[in-house]
């Protein structure tokens, strides 16, 4: 019998444990989110609760934080979680996605430090860093503690990473808000991460009517292609090394070539990442696709048709670059994967602009632009 | 004496056998009549005809020539630095392509394979300075340092040198640089298009047959230094010659297919094991056609075990390197040639 007290003691203590993360707002109102699966609102007395589900194992959450006003008296009984004094006005950013959030939310003074801004479009940042208002930390897998704990932050918001921690940042007693806003697999659930960070800084009516004004653009976007009655195909990207990464059947971008009525070779594919494919596998599937879309990233030049062909002959075996149906975005000089999130309509309707011109007369595309 | 033809006869059947599945199979399933139209230009299926022409057949000959180059690499830094353990990738010699081809994509911010053909005439280049550059400097220890597992240690720490510019040139590169870097750094047999593939078969076939050349000075050097030079052979020439030839095949597989691992270190002795003799007159041509086989064979896993997913080379090559190093340590004392 002793020897199963160990055992028995070490379950109750892990099931406490796991308890205490599993998602339970049941006794709290509930601020409905209308497409974002990746985190829930929720209103106590005197206080939020704002809860991150795990993107990997979403039975459990990855963060509970208390979200508490700063002017308010601290409420008598709280749930566990990490209480945020809100709205929080120092923030350091790790992210090109949270500060552009912040920016767009008109609230990117409040940042005071980032990490790699040079991939930060947000003006405010740009000259800050220039002139020492807004403080560079560095990478974001490695920033400088040292700068970190002079700027005497309120808030750290960052992506989460599966199996990774935060290190001696989370020694700093700062609040670390993880948004995983990346991990949404719907175009309209990934925008509605702005009232994630909205409910930090304080901003959730403009949160509201900002969310509500993209939700109606994508919706109208998504209507008009659906009036399409022979679906167009398309390729997805180009090879890396030797694999050729084609979104799953249940990622991000397979949702957006849904909603563009696109013919979507891998629709039915399980997953919600990408799958590595030879290039057998997707010139036998995609030989004859009507469009080749390409996302890429290069500060020096943009990809052409010479340099496609000369990267790797075979690309041009395929008939939409026989046919210079090629279509590029050059990510270094339109940020789409910052952007996108505020503009989940445009990168629809630069698809169905492309495939279906007559659709959209009037529109000219955003990111995407034909190759030359 | 011994008679080797077997070998050579049986080595040879099941390279062509390796030769034919690695066109005949992949994640697309091609009927075999079909793969033999599209062969001899009577093909059909255009989808068909562009796979094998385009995508399988370089990508085999490219797997072919780079696994018997660095079969060959290993093998004659065995004998220049009398160390069963010697390869190309252990004495850090491509860890320093690595560096050349981290500088020249890195540095220049591109993507190794948007650079085309002149951007892999750099790589090579940056490839062959580096891969050069760290057999000088073993070469210059081995003159200070006489034993074999010091060198190793000297090779080891090069290698530890290496990588940390290289993951100072990362850490400064853009993340589409990094990715591109990490991938290259996984193997790719197919990144040698059909374009470029007389280029890679050029230079791969000159350094092949001046390794060949130099059955002679391996076999002299395998006597100690002055036995060599007794028998009339200019120790400093052949070495010379035996690091030229390593140095071209090592940094031209690596820069066209990445650090491929373990190919250089275990084939040689598959080699000796098999035949149970020293002689480069047969080690050689044998190293060559064993090397060329697993490379065949990893390139057949690479594309078939996924079902349609591509599994790196460097995933595959330590499950079939690794237990054969792990064999010749553990029976070192019945192996003969690891104790001359």
């Amino acid at each position: 019998m002793r020897h199963l007290i160990l055992p028995i003691l070490l379950f109750v203590l892990v099931s406490c444990g796991l308890q205490s993360k599993n998602i339970n707002n049941n006794l709290l109102d509930v601020v409905p989110l209308r497409h974002a699966k990746g985190f829930t609102i929720a209103q106590g007395d005197g206080y939020k609760v704002v809860n991150v589900v795990n993107p990997w194992d979403t039975t459990h959450l990855l963060q509970s934080y208390i979200l508490i006003d700063k002017l308010a008296p601290m409420p008598d009984s709280l749930p566990q979680g990490t209480i945020v004094r809100v709205p929080i006005e120092r923030v350091v950013t790790y992210t090109s996605v949270s500060a552009s959030i912040m920016d767009y939310l008109g609230v990117s003074e409040n940042i005071i430090g980032v990490c790699e801004s040079k991939y930060i479009p947000v003006k405010w940042v740009k000259e800050g860093v220039l002139d020492g208002r807004v403080v560079d930390l560095g990478q974001a897998t490695m920033p400088s503690i040292e700068r970190l704990v002079s700027l005497k932050s309120d808030g750290i918001i960052t992506d989460p990473y599966q199996n990774t921690g935060y290190g001696a940042v989370e020694q700093l007693g700062v609040p670390i808000i993880e948004c995983a806003a990346y991990m949404e697999t719907s175009p309209l659930g990934h925008s509605e991460w702005i009232k994630f960070i909205a409910a930090f800084v304080g901003e959730e009516k403009l949160a509201d009517s900002l969310f509500a004004a993209i939700e109606t653009r994508y919706l109208e976007a998504k209507e008009i292609a659906s009036t399409v009655t022979s679906k167009k195909s398309v390729i997805p990207g180009k090879r890396y090394g030797q694999a050729w990464h084609v979104a799953a059947g249940d990622s991000y971008m397979a949702k957006i070539y849904r909603d563009a009525s696109v013919s979507y070779h891998w629709s039915e594919s399980a997953g919600q990442g990408a799958l590595n494919l030879s290039f057998e596998s997707v010139f036998a599937a995609a030989k004859d696709a009507d469009a080749w879309f390409i996302t890429y990233y290069n500060d020096t030049e943009d990809l052409t048709y010479e340099s496609l062909m000369s990267e790797y002959v075979s690309y041009g075996s395929f008939t939409a670059f026989k046919e210079r149906r090629v279509y590029g975005c050059n990510t270094s000089s339109k940020p789409i994967f910052t952007t996108t999130m505020f503009t989940p309509d445009l990168i629809l309707k630069d698809y169905v602009k492309i495939l279906y011109p007559e659709l959209l007369p009037d529109y000219t595309t955003t990111y995407f632009s034909a190759l030359n | 004496m011994k008679s080797y033809k077997l070998y050579y006869i049986m080595l040879t059947l099941l390279l062509v056998s390796l030769f034919v599945l690695n066109i005949c199979l992949g994640a697309v399933s091609i009927p075999l009549g079909d793969v033999i139209e599209s062969l001899f230009g009577a093909g059909t299926n255009e989808v068909h005809n562009v796979i094998l022409s385009h995508s399988r057949l370089p990508q085999t000959i490219t797997a072919m020539m780079s696994g018997a180059a660095l079969a060959i690499s290993g093998l004659m830094l065995q004998t220049l630095f009398t160390n069963p353990l010697a390869s190309p990738s252990i004495l850090g010699i491509s860890s320093g392509s690595s560096v050349g081809v981290a500088v020249v994509t890195l540095l220049l911010g591109g993507s190794i394979s948007a650079m085309g053909l002149a951007g892999h005439i750099a790589i090579t280049f940056g490839a062959i300075v580096g891969a050069f550059a760290i057999l000088a400097l073993i070469l210059l220890f081995s003159m200070k340092v006489k034993n074999n597992v010091m060198l190793l240690i000297v090779g080891i720490m090069l290698g530890y040198v290496t990588s940390s510019i290289v993951s100072l040139l990362s850490f400064l590169a853009t993340s589409e640089g990094v990715y591109s870097f990490v991938m290259w750094g996984l193997g790719n047999f197919s990144a040698v298009s059909s374009q470029n593939l007389f280029y890679f078969v050029t230079l791969i076939s000159i350094a092949l047959v001046i390794s060949l050349l130099l059955v002679k000075s391996l076999n002299g050097l395998l006597l100690g230094e002055e036995y060599c030079e007794n028998l009339g052979i200019n120790v400093k020439r052949a070495r010379l010659f035996i690091i030229i030839a390593t140095g071209l095949l090592t940094s031209v597989v690596t820069a066209f297919c990445g650090p491929i691992s373990f190919i250089g270190l275990a084939t040689p002795h598959i080699a000796r094991l098999m035949l149970g003799t020293s002689n480069h007159k047969h080690l050689l041509p044998v190293t060559i056609l064993i090397g060329a086989s697993i490379t065949l064979v990893c390139n057949l896993l690479s594309n078939t075990i996924g079902g349609g997913v591509i599994v790196p080379i460097n995933v595959i090559t330590p499950f079939l390197g690794a237990p054969v190093i792990i064999y010749v340590i553990v029976n070192k004392n019945k192996i003969p040639y690891f104790n001359q």
